[in-house]
């Protein structure tokens, strides 16, 4: 093995502190197993995104491309099963043939879904007489087949013309009296929303428009005819920056066939739900997609500006630096959070500063001196630094709630104020001078709103409205003096400034009035799109190469404009840029608007940024004497500390499971002593409770009577019920109990046994006010089953309930039933043994005898042993190996308690190995080679059948195996030594094994850093095997164009002059690396 | 005698001839039935009843039954700890699992012959028990019933139904006469499209494009799927955190395929 690289394996912990301090590019991916393509030929299926030892296991055939429909034997045809018609691929064709008995197929490659339909339709049909008259096609005919015409038509049938409608494949037709179907009546054109229904015994083409919909009291346009296609969102409150609720979730409710249905967005709003009304001929649709909510980045990534914020006053040239570089770097913020791969919004605070503002903030003074503002240069950066003023902030925020509070942290805000005495006076009161909008409650309001951007942070409201402010508080330091008269206005304006110096934020202090967060939310909506402009600029936009244009095209023939609306847009919104027309307004009024709710943050921002950017102008030409930071922290939003709500989660129009359904992130948002019950989940029982905490009551448990099984009676005796008549033996018996609070129970046998003990569920174990129990009655039995239950909270009963009843003694007449044998009937057993276990299993409690042939059962001789196990009686016994021609017989006779013999042996029959199993051959053979690619091959002999075995090497089994060769591709490895552990198995259980061990010798792999450090002005690389490397301070240099180190090692150094080099090397084998990116 | 005395004996006697009548013409199919090849025919079909009620029994392990129970718990009888989901008060099994970090899932490759295999094996236990009784099917009646060995149950899950093949060789015999009628095998249906709904499930995992006619891994949007298929599925998405739940229903069928599909959990 290479000197560097042992190097690096052995000084990889020290390496990665130096690799602190400089930047290097060289990415290798780690991946977990492979996933490919898998190819099952016996099935005809083809699954993509499979692990190659899944797909080993099911004994498939595995390609390492992801995707099967690149390979030819998953390209889909026509396929022709009887007057049936699918497109599938030829594999699959025959596979579903074969499940047929004694039908032909056809198979046709290529195509479309649609030509091969119409195929199916336009086949030869004809009235066919065989034991009765049938329409039917030829091939499925085997009697006398009436080429293309009605059986109404052929006398001997007997059959009434055109008798009754009934639909057929979306259409009206004729059927005859004898049920044939006969010539069309009316086509009902699914793309214009049309398809045939029996609605109250007429039959017709019936609209598949939803005509009356879901009205959502939070969303606006719900509850509104909507059309075949169609879909829309559904939202529980506003939904946009800083705005959408604790618990919140979006919804998409689509229209299919006339039914409703609703498709929850992920939760904790990891997906967002957007929607465009889309014209098409002078008709509008709506489209709604379910996206995913690329939140992450926004705060952390592209609020970098925030760190530069400038603060040396005393120093005007470094002042002047630290702004220029402030605005370089919220310009370089804006445009991170710009961009098209994360779901961003950049919130501009903007004042729109410019020459005439500061020149009227500076009238009147002596600075100007008859000058223009834009003479000064610190002037203009100031009204580049206002220009370039704002925050990045999550489109959507994503549901946190719960999480620690260090991820509202990105949510915080701060502002410097300046407090002197007087303009150019000594000592005095203190009174604001600047920056004092940031004592008053807009500002406040801003900053939780920025806050509530964070994720489920600060003082907000939750879905169901209800207000918590403990997650956001406003800090300012040093006391609040007395103004000045001259500032008198201030303390108008800004009357808490007498206040304590904390605060939280109030209700109706909230940036947004509830009413508009909670009613007619227009939620995340993309404009209106005109048909034509969308199919091409959806096409521009470069959706991973899908031609649009074909693709609308298809599409329109197959059914409609609706689904290719519906399945563009979702490519559109899915995964892919979002057109920057809808999105590319970063002004304040844009956002607004966008949400529908109007400018409401101008006036707060202009009143805060105009203070902010003018600081620096008072300051140079002013006596500051203080300067004051007012901060916020934004910490997790709290729920209410109650669970008076609980039980609303879930419930639309009074029903559970309708539409909303429940979730744990909803049910929390409501209270603190919500729970969500995971066990209700997608059913109709309420799924969030109040824990009683104080309630400790064990519930109480009655009898439900409805459940019992019909035909017995139960009859109370206040702990418990006793059910009678007796119990028939062998069959199953439904007990209900009903608890008064949701709980789950258990059951036993054993009165003593404590319900954290009990291991049998009283039914499936869901926690819900009834619990049915299901239960295999043994013979002459007399059960008691102790019953105790435990709420969420509460104590399980310390008395259990107690079920009784009895089952019938007999007659038992039947004879057990020997089910089933390990080994089973014509095994084959491993060579050389000479004794081995036989199970046998019954249905009930017998004792089996066996013999060597068919005797009686009192003749036979050797007993076995016989335990029940579960549900299943499993009867044991060792018997001794004496093979004639190589076969030996076993009959097995078992009775039952009641004396019933089986009166036919259950034969198992078990062959002898002829051999033992060997690996005779293996390739390769060398100790050494040199090359990457090269196949394992390994064959046996032996065994059971001759050779026949199941291979496997170092646990994976070989892609060809299953036989008497067994061989396994490898591409592309890697250099360095191999040690395969193969082992064989066969039927009988044979096993073989072989050590293949060999080294690869061909390097493949190219370079790699493992080690660089400076040590003056020289660089240090270190390789992990001797290259030849040269460097540049261009990145576009190719190999052979920069500056040679001179050296062919594993060390490589050079002198550095600059802050940035660029580094290719190539080793002996002429494997050339990537360029090294070098920060110095 | 007295005349009223007479009256009450022809009384008695009218009752018992009535009675007597009575037994013999619902009795005399059974005492005095015929044998023939079409009667033994017939009572050929009551086996094939007996069958076919077996089949459609109540019990939670007839083939009905476990039926259904695959088609909820997304093609498993059998679920082990990981390898589901609780959802709807059914463990739906997922057949596709999360791969950290990464997008996609990895396919757990569900085959028709698994299912099959499942079905095969778990039916054996009821209906060997509830078909016991056939053997006694002859009881007073004039033949014998021969069976041999156990019953082989083997599913056959079609694009439209799924079919029962019982093959258990079955022989009506005469016990007084030489005739007989023997059958072999015994076909039960269901009218539940599983193989259907399982391709649907497989166009879901695979992903799928209506109109590239190429499959995008990972994409699927259950819209445009069904306005393509016209409607003939109703594919139900739910995504309890963090996975994805699809009930997949046929027009007109009330049978379902539901399965899971396991996502990420960022709070684990």
């Amino acid at each position: 093995m290479k000197k560097g690289f042992v190097k690096a394996n052995a000084i990889f912990e020290i390496i990665i502190l130096i690799f602190a301090l400089f930047s290097v590019y060289s990415l290798k991916e780690v991946r977990a197993e492979d996933t490919g393509c898998c190819f099952l030929e016996s099935e005809g299926l083809c699954s993509d995104n499979t692990s190659q030892s899944e797909c080993s296991n099911k004994g498939g055939q595995f390609f390492s491309s992801p995707e099967c429909s690149t390979y030819s034997k998953c390209q889909k045809g026509c396929c022709k099963i009887g007057d049936q018609c699918s497109f599938v691929s030829k594999y699959k064709c025959e596979a579903t043939a074969s499940s047929y008995s004694g039908i032909d197929y056809a198979f046709s490659e290529g195509g479309s879904e649609t030509e091969c339909t119409s195929s199916c339709e336009a086949s030869a049909t004809g009235c066919c007489l065989d034991e009765g008259c049938t329409y039917t096609t030829k091939n499925l005919c085997s009697g006398e087949f009436y080429d293309d015409q009605f059986c109404s038509g052929v006398s001997f049938c007997g059959c009434k013309k055109e008798n009754y409608k009934q639909c057929s494949n979306g259409d009206v037709y004729w059927y005859d009296s004898c049920g044939n179907k006969e010539n069309i009546v009316k086509k009902c054109d699914y793309a214009s929303g049309l398809k045939c229904r029996d609605e109250n015994g007429k039959v017709d083409c019936y609209t598949l428009d939803c005509e009356t919909t879901y009205k959502d009291e939070n969303t606006k346009d719900t509850g509104v005819m909507r059309k075949n296609g169609e879909s829309w969102c559904v939202y529980d409150s506003a939904s946009g920056p800083g705005l959408d609720a604790v618990g919140s979730r979006h919804y998409r409710h689509i229209c299919i066939d006339g039914v409703e249905i609703e498709e929850p967005c992920e939760d904790y709003r990891n997906e967002i739900c957007m929607y465009a009304d889309v014209n098409v001929n002078g008709q509008t649709f709506r489209e709604a997609a379910c996206k995913e909510n690329r939140y992450d980045k926004c705060m952390s990534d592209c609020n970098t500006a925030y760190e530069l914020l400038p603060k040396t006053y005393d120093d005007d040239d470094a002042f002047n630096q630290e702004i220029e570089d402030y605005t370089d770097a919220l310009i370089a913020d804006k445009k991170c959070c710009e961009k098209t791969d994360k779901d961003c919004y950049w919130l501009s605070l903007s004042s729109g500063l410019d020459e005439e503002t500061i020149a009227e903030k500076l009238e009147g003074s002596p600075i100007l001196n008859d000058k223009n503002v834009t003479e000064f240069p610190d002037l203009r950066r100031q009204i580049e630094m206002d220009q370039a003023l704002g925050r990045c902030l999550p489109l959507v925020s994503s549901g946190n709630l719960g999480e620690e509070s260090k991820n509202c942290e990105g949510g915080f805000n701060q502002a410097l104020s300046v407090w002197e005495s007087e303009a150019y006076s000594l000592g005095g009161e203190m009174y604001c001078a600047e920056g004092c909008s940031a004592y008053s409650d807009n500002w406040m309001a801003l900053s939780n709103y920025i806050c509530n951007s964070a994720g489920d942070c600060g003082a907000k409201y939750n879905w169901k409205g209800e207000f918590n402010g403990d997650g956001f508080v406003r800090n300012w330091e040093g006391a609040i003096e007395q103004p000045e008269d001259e500032f008198s206005n201030f303390i108008e304006n800004f009357p808490e400034l007498k206040e304590m110096p904390k605060k939280n934020m109030k209700e109706n202090l909230f940036p947004i009035e509830s009413s508009e967060l909670f009613q007619d939310v227009k939620g995340l909506y993309l404009g209106e799109i005109n048909y034509e402009d969308f199919v091409s600029s959806a096409s521009s936009s470069g959706s991973e190469g899908v031609n649009f244009e074909l693709v609308m095209v298809r599409s329109l023939g197959v059914a409609g404009i609706g689904v290719s609306l519906a399945a563009a847009f979702f490519h559109l919104v899915y995964g892919v840029e979002l057109l920057p027309a809808f999105f590319g307004s970063s002004n304040v009024v844009g956002i607004g608007e966008l949400l529908g709710l109007g400018p409401i943050l101008g006036p707060v921002v202009v009143a805060v940024v105009v203070a902010a950017a003018v600081l620096t102008v008072v300051d140079w030409f002013m006596s500051t004497d203080e300067s004051r930071m007012v901060t916020t922290v934004c910490s997790a939003w709290q729920a209410p500390d109650n669970g008076d709500n609980c039980e609303k989660c879930g419930l639309v129009d009074g029903e559970y499971g309708k539409f909303k359904e429940c979730s744990k992130y909803k049910c929390e948002s409501l209270g603190t002593q919500c729970e969500f019950i995971e066990e209700n989940a997608g059913t109709d029982r309420p799924m969030c409770v109040k824990l009683e905490q104080k309630d400790i009551t064990s519930p109480v448990i009655t009898a439900w009577p409805e459940n019992l099984t019909k035909g017995y009676k139960l009859a109370e005796d206040g702990r418990g019920f006793k059910i009678t008549p007796d119990v028939t033996a062998y069959t199953r018996l439904n007990v209900g109990i009903k608890t008064n609070k949701i709980a789950q129970c258990k059951f036993s046998e054993d009165p003593s046994t404590r319900y954290d003990a009990m291991v049998n569920y009283f039914g499936e174990g869901y926690y819900d006010v009834k619990h049915s129990l299901s239960i295999l009655a043994e013979p002459g039995k007399k059960y008691i089953l102790y019953v105790r239950c435990k709420g969420k909270s509460s104590n399980a009963n310390e008395v259990p309930y107690t079920i009784k009843f009895n089952t019938k003694e007999g007659p038992d007449l039947t004879a057990p039933i020997i089910e089933a044998s390990d080994p089973k009937d014509n095994s084959f057993v491993p060579y050389s043994l000479k004794q081995i276990g036989i199970n046998v299993y019954t249905n009930e409690p017998t004792k089996c005898k066996y013999s060597d042939e068919g005797k009686e059962y009192g003749e036979m001789l050797s007993e076995t042993s016989c335990s029940k196990n579960d549900d299943k009686y499993i009867c044991k016994i060792n018997v001794d190996l004496e093979f004639k021609d190589n076969k030996v017989s076993y009959y097995f006779k078992c009775m039952d308690s009641s004396g019933n013999v089986n009166q036919d042996s259950y034969l198992i029959n078990l062959k002898e190995s002829p051999s033992e199993l060997t690996i005779d051959d293996y390739t390769p053979k060398e100790t050494s080679l040199y090359k990457n690619t090269f196949t394992l091959n390994v064959a046996t002999s032996g065994g059971a059948e001759n050779g026949k075995a199941e291979c496997e090497y170092n646990g994976i089994k070989f892609k060809e195996t299953n036989s008497n060769l067994h061989s396994q591709e490898f591409k592309d490895v890697a250099m360095g030594s191999y040690d395969f552990k193969v082992e064989c198995e066969d039927v009988a259980g044979n096993k073989a094994t072989k050590e293949i061990k060999f080294a690869v010798t061909k390097d493949v792999n190219y370079p790699v850093i493992v080690r660089l450090y400076k040590k003056d002005d020289t660089l240090h690389v270190e390789l992990d095997e001797d290259a030849e490397c040269e460097y540049s301070t261009e990145d576009d240099f190719s190999f052979g164009s920069g500056e040679d180190t001179d050296k062919v090692d594993y060390e490589h150094m050079f002198v550095v002059e600059n802050n940035r080099y660029y580094l290719i090397c190539k080793d002996g084998e002429n494997n050339l690396s990537p360029v090294y990116s070098i920060n110095v | 005698m007295k005349k009223r005395g007479q009256v009450t004996l022809f009384v008695i006697i009218g009752i018992v001839i009535v009675v007597v009548v009575a037994l013999f013409l619902v009795a005399r199919n059974t005492i005095f039935m015929p044998i023939t090849s079409e009667s033994l025919e017939s009572e050929m079909d009551l086996i094939r009843d007996k069958m076919i009620e077996c089949g459609y029994d109540e019990n939670l392990n007839s083939p009905n039954e476990l039926l259904k129970t695959i088609g909820k718990q997304g093609g498993y009888l059998e679920t082990t700890e990981g390898s589901y989901r609780l959802y709807a008060d059914s463990k739906v099994s997922y057949l596709c699992y999360d791969i950290p970090n990464k997008n996609g899932c990895s396919n757990r490759m569900l085959t028709i012959k698994e299912m099959e295999d499942q079905l095969n094996e778990a039916a054996a236990y009821f209906m060997n028990d509830c078909l016991e009784s056939v053997k006694d099917t002859g009881g007073f009646k004039k033949y014998n019933v021969i069976t041999t060995g156990t019953p082989k149950y083997e599913f056959a899950i079609r694009p439209d139904q799924v079919v029962l093949n019982v093959n258990w060789p079955v022989k009506l015999s005469g016990k007084s006469k030489d005739v007989s009628v023997s059958e072999d095998k015994f076909e039960i249906n269901f009218d539940y499209p599983l193989g259907q709904l399982y391709d649907v499930s497989q166009d879901v995992i695979n992903g799928w494009d209506a109109f590239a006619g190429e499959a995008v891994t990972g994409y699927f949007d259950t819209l445009t799927y069904m306005l393509a298929k016209k409607g003939e599925y109703k594919i139900y998405l739910k995504k309890p955190y963090p996975d994805k739940v699809y009930d997949i229903v046929k027009e007109g069928n009330e049978y379902s395929f539901q399965f899971a599909i396991e996502g990420e959990d960022r709070f684990a």
